[in-house]
This record gives structure tokens, C-alpha cells and sequence, in this order.
């Protein structure tokens, strides 16, 4: 049954979950900025 | 996609989502031989789901592109592999994750390797492989080679998914679609097909923003082609 260490997985489970979806969402993102900023500078060019 | 049909999606999903979390942390019930450790089994089980989903939808794309290569809907079809694959990858991460922090409690090991999750890190090692190959290649071949692993690799799809019924394995034998008495407590359901609800909603809401990401990424790479070959000929003259 549940000890201290069986519930720490469990909470670093989902917070792991969490933080690599959070991460990539940050990587779109940036990726989204970097297509913009490239555009951008093709444009000026 | 428009901004607000996006916006309204992305609602539903963290409203899903957050229900999910609910469900699988709050209302389902305790496992009698594990404890609350089992409770992991609710981001577990939907996170390989979703990305059996997307490496599917990476193998109907990849087919597409080889059909249609030299057509203008070749890169769609390109875009939508690569982006799928990306999930896919990240998807199955998080259930080798949740699988490992599960199993240390439960097993007393982090890792063994038995057909199952032997099986599962050979699926991820290619959908890595796939992902460095987009990455480190250049020129016309590297979507046409990508598609053609990606055929390949999808062969593994099912090997994972009926390793726990071919073989004796450390990892528990299937609670769903599994022989009679094997079943999920009925209690345990709706935690389940909830989550199991949110993640395809969130990873097809992902999805759609990769796509348009690559398909952006493509469009730059067409124009900055146009502008070099447009500089060349100035020069020229």
C-alpha cells in the first residue's frame, strides 16, 4: 500500500507529465517567433 | 482554424483536461494491492493511446506523401507526418516516464527488459531515429527516406500492443480488451475514458498547431528559395 516514497512518484509523475508538455507547448511557440523573425527579415531584404 | 474556433478548442481541452485530473487524483477509487501508486495508470494508459494515434496518422501520412510525391498536396501530407511523428515521440516519452516511476514502487526496479517495454523503447528509439533523420538530412530525399522508415517503424505499433498477450511479462497482463475476468474495476472506468477523452482531444489540438508550424516552416524555406534564386540572377546580369 502507499508510503511517502510511492506518493512522491505519483505527484512526480504528473508533474513530470506536466512540465514536458508545458515544454514543448514553449517550443512551438518559439518556433512559431523564429518563422515570424525570418519572415520578417526576408521581407526587408 | 480561425483564432476563435482555436480559442474555444483550446478551453474545452483544459476543461477536459482538468476534469481528467480530478477524476483520476480525486474521485476514482484506491487500488487495494498497490494504493494510490495505480493512480498513475490514468496518465499512463492515455498517454501511450495518443501516441499510438499519432504514429498511426504519421503512417497514413508518410503513404500519402509516397503516393503523391511532385504533387502540391505531397507537403501537406509531409507536414502532417512530421508533426505527428514529434507527438507521437512526446506522447510515448511521457508513458515510458509515468511507466518507470510506476514500476520503482511496484517492481522495486526502474526498468527490466521484458517484451513489453523491451518492444515500447524500440518504438520510441525509431521515432527518434525518424525525427534526427528530418532533423540532420538535406535535400529532395530525406521526406522520401523519412516516409519510408516511418512505414517500417509503424510495424512495431502492434507488437507492442499484443506483447503482453504473446509473451510472459514482468508488465501486467491487458485490463482492457483483456481475457474474461481481467477486466478494470467499474469504478475505475470513467477516470479512465475521461482521460483517455482529454489526452486525444489535447494531442489532436497539438497536432493542428504543429501542422500549421511546418507548413509555415515550409512556405519560408519556398520563399527564401525564390528570394536567393531572384539575388542570382541580378547578379548575373
Amino acid at each position: 500500500m502507499d508510503t511517502v516514497r510511492s506518493l512522491q512518484h505519483l505527484h512526480a509523475a504528473y508533474i513530470l507529465a506536466w512540465c514536458a508538455h508545458l515544454g514543448y507547448v514553449l517550443y512551438l511557440v518559439r518556433g512559431f517567433m523564429q518563422v515570424k523573425r525570418e519572415a520578417e527579415g526576408l521581407r526587408k531584404s | 482554424m480561425n483564432r476563435a474556433a482555436f480559442t474555444f478548442s483550446a478551453v474545452v481541452v483544459a476543461i477536459l483536461l482538468s476534469y481528467g485530473l480530478h477524476e483520476a487524483l480525486d474521485v476514482a477509487p484506491t487500488e487495494a494491492s498497490m494504493g494510490n501508486i495505480q493512480r498513475i495508470f490514468y496518465y499512463h494508459v492515455p498517454s501511450y493511446a495518443t501516441a499510438f494515434s499519432m504514429f498511426a496518422v504519421n503512417l497514413l501520412a508518410s503513404v500519402f506523401y509516397l503516393l503523391r510525391r511532385g504533387t502540391p498536396s505531397a507537403a501537406a501530407a509531409d507536414a502532417a507526418a512530421v508533426s505527428a511523428a514529434e507527438l507521437g515521440v512526446l506522447f510515448c516519452s511521457v508513458g515510458l516516464m509515468t511507466g518507470m516511476l510506476w514500476a520503482k514502487p511496484v517492481w522495486g526496479i526502474w526498468w527490466t527488459w521484458d517484451a513489453r517495454l523491451t518492444s515500447t523503447f524500440v518504438l520510441w528509439l525509431i521515432y527518434v531515429s525518424y525525427l534526427m533523420l528530418r532533423r540532420l538530412s538535406e535535400g529532395d530525399q530525406a521526406p522520401t527516406l523519412a516516409a519510408a522508415l516511418a512505414i517500417f517503424g509503424f510495424v512495431d505499433v502492434p507488437i507492442v500492443y499484443m506483447s503482453i498477450r504473446w509473451w510472459r511479462t514482468q508488465h501486467p497482463q491487458p485490463v482492457i480488451f483483456g481475457e474474461q475476468g481481467s477486466g478494470l474495476d467499474p469504478a475505475m472506468v470513467p477516470a479512465l475514458l475521461i482521460n483517455l477523452a482529454a489526452f486525444m482531444c489535447y494531442g489532436a489540438m497539438l497536432f493542428w498547431v504543429r501542422y500549421k508550424l511546418e507548413r509555415a516552416r515550409q512556405q519560408l524555406r519556398l520563399a527564401q528559395a525564390v528570394h536567393s534564386l531572384e539575388l542570382a540572377r541580378m547578379e548575373a546580369r
